[in-house]
């Protein structure tokens, strides 16, 4: 026995055939690639978005939706049109699914509660297992190859869409204020959603109550419009965490107006050669208006970049002069001084015959001062030379653990006369050994713990060497019981000039440049200075790490 | 960047989903394809008829 057909000519490729009604193929078609082509875009631009993905799922979901409703308008096999239609009725409520899960986690950042998942599912599990019964199709009418619907098609459908419409603007309606900056890009995304899902239903119910399903493709529509208005929010608000430019969005869309064109009948093709004309130019005028502004900002870039081409060049000369001037002043200042320290400790040593003991105290102020003239002056040509990268390294192996020692040493007179502790202490287990300039190390050190007895008032600093054996690197700390220091002059210690907030009212001296000297000199031999503190009248901490030489 | 996931109760529940539709998926395949298990109304006649 011959299967029955439908009354009118096999379908070409599942989709082709005369009994298309005018319409169908471009309302489709032009949904279809609006669709794909926003969702795409979005993908590519943030492919490990879970949020993309939803996305790309959905409009997968609809384009699937609307291509199973060309089969059907095209086959004459029953067989075919129960099947697709049984499909239809099962991704319908599904893309609503997506698309409310997709606005969801788009507006919360996170999953719903398994609750509401279980919620969902028990939703839709009806549809699922009743899909297969005369529940969902009871029979078809060979003459106009439609299949009549059970209550499952006819009415759950329907209650499962507008119940996941109710959801997503009830989503919407609590959390849409919560949104700070997003609220713009979630705002015409649901009203975009909204749209496209609700003329989707409208069309459908309408057809479903009157059999005339020509009404449905009307529906269709809705996703264009879903489409612009996504694009739109992607390249005003960044929406998706995606960066397009306008430029690509309109590229894009004129390209599915173009394609949407191959599947229109040819009595509709002028009308519809009109329309997408229109559109084109609509289309086309922003495209021009949107090079032509990126264009223009391109052009205020290049002079803005040439403008600063030149504020750099001529910054580097002054900075170069401004170091060349400080290096000769330096070098000029540094001279005399050096004969003004010498001839005082030669007068104080009684060189030249016996001093009276006032005169003696005037030496003593003059040495000093001299003294610390002449560390300034050290400090100045020292930053000279690291800003103009002539700062000589002299590399060699030597033990740290010693010259951190003899530096204490040296330096726990001073801390005697001021009344502080200043102890040394090893826990290395190696011989500690490193590659680097001895004589720049020990300044580094030398700054360090003078920077620590500068700013301690009373109590102990702790000089430790200690060895990371993770990093394979020799760590000197230097740890305080001074006046510590707040987040705020942690972050700009190792600025140039850089001094503590106080250090003025209690009469410290010193340029601010010791802590920015040792930190430039230690890096540069492959080591770090950091320094940690927690909080004012806390204490500091300082450490220094350089490589250990295996 | 996004730092969400879907917690392991929601993910075997989506499992069971997935399969429970496929089930349900082929189940209406084999209905309406393979045994064409369903009721065709033929009003040819009086289609052609009222012409």
């Amino acid at each position: 026995m011959e299967p029955l057909l439908c009354p009118w000519e096999s379908a070409h490729f599942l989709f082709i055939s005369s009994n298309v009604p005018l319409l169908i193929n471009y309302s489709h078609f032009i949904a279809i690639f609006s669709a794909l082509a926003v969702s795409t875009l979005v993908f590519l631009n943030n492919p490990k978005s879970i949020i993309s993905r939803l996305f790309v799922f959905f409009a997968s979901l609809f384009s699937v939706w609307a291509l199973l409703d060309v089969a059907l308008w095209a086959t004459n096999d029953p067989s075919i049109v129960m099947y697709a239609w049984s499909m239809q009725v099962l991704i319908e409520p599904l893309t609503y699914a997506v698309a409310f899960y997709l606005f969801y986690i788009f507006t919360y950042q996170k999953f719903p509660s398994f609750g509401f998942n279980i919620f969902i599912v028990l939703l839709l599990l009806p549809l699922i297992l009743f899909l297969p019964t005369t529940l969902n199709l009871e029979a078809l009418t060979l003459s106009s190859c439609e299949s009549i619907e059970g209550p499952l098609a006819k009415y759950y459908t329907y209650v499962l869409n507008v119940a996941f419409i109710l959801l997503i603007l009830g989503t919407a309606f609590i959390q849409i204020r919560h949104l700070g900056p997003r609220k713009n890009a979630a705002i015409l995304f649901v009203i975009g959603l909204v749209t496209f899902l609700f003329s989707f239903t409208s069309g459908n119910v309408i057809s479903s109550f009157t059999d005339e399903w020509t009404y449905s493709q009307y529906g269709l529509f809705g996703m264009p419009i879903f489409a612009f208005l996504i694009a739109y929010s992607i390249v005003q608000f960044k929406a998706f965490q995606t960066q397009i430019a306008g430029a690509e969005i309109l590229v894009v869309v004129l390209w599915a107006l173009v394609c949407s064109l191959l599947f229109v009948d040819s009595e509709l093709f002028t009308i519809i050669l009109i329309i997408t004309l229109a559109f084109t130019s609509v289309v086309g005028y922003f495209l021009i208006r949107s090079v032509k502004l990126e264009f223009t900002q391109r052009l205020q870039l290049e002079k803005l970049t040439k403008d600063l081409e030149k504020a750099n060049s001529r910054l580097k000369v002054l900075d170069k002069m401004k170091s060349e001037f400080v290096s000769i002043a330096s070098h000029q200042l540094r001279s005399p001084l050096t004969s003004i320290r010498g001839y005082a400790s030669m007068l104080l040593e009684g060189s030249y015959g016996p001093v009276p003991e006032k005169a003696k105290e005037a030496l003593e102020r003059i040495s000093e001062s001299s003294k610390y003239m002449v560390n300034s002056v050290e400090d100045y040509l020292n930053v000279s030379r690291i800003e103009s990268g002539n700062m000589k390294y002299e590399m060699s192996d030597f033990n740290l653990k010693d010259t951190a020692s003899t530096v204490v040493d040296e330096l726990r007179q001073t801390a005697m006369q001021k009344g502080l502790l200043l102890t040394f202490r090893s826990d290395l287990s190696s011989q500690g050994i490193v590659n680097a300039d001895i004589g720049k190390t020990r300044q580094a050190l030398h700054n360090l713990i003078n920077n620590s007895l500068k700013y301690t008032e009373r109590g102990s600093i702790v000089v430790s060497v200690g060895e990371n054996k993770a990093t394979k690197k020799i760590m000197v700390t230097i740890s305080d019981t001074g006046i510590g220091m707040s987040e705020e002059t942690l972050d700009s210690l190792f600025a140039k000039f850089s001094r503590a907030k106080d250090a003025n009212k209690t009469n410290i001296s010193g340029t601010g440049l010791g802590l920015y000297v040792a930190k430039q000199m230690i890096e540069h031999m492959g080591g770090t200075i950091t320094a940690a503190s927690d909080g004012p009248g806390k204490g500091s901490s300082f450490t220094l790490e350089l490589p250990l030489q295996q | 960047m996004e730092n969400f996931h879907l917690d392991k109760k929601s993910k075997i529940l989506l499992i069971i989903f997935i399969l429970l539709t496929i089930l349900s998926v082929a189940a209406t395949h084999y209905n309406t394809i393979v045994s064409q298990n369903f009721v065709i109304i033929d009003d040819l006649d009086e289609m052609e008829m009222e012409e």
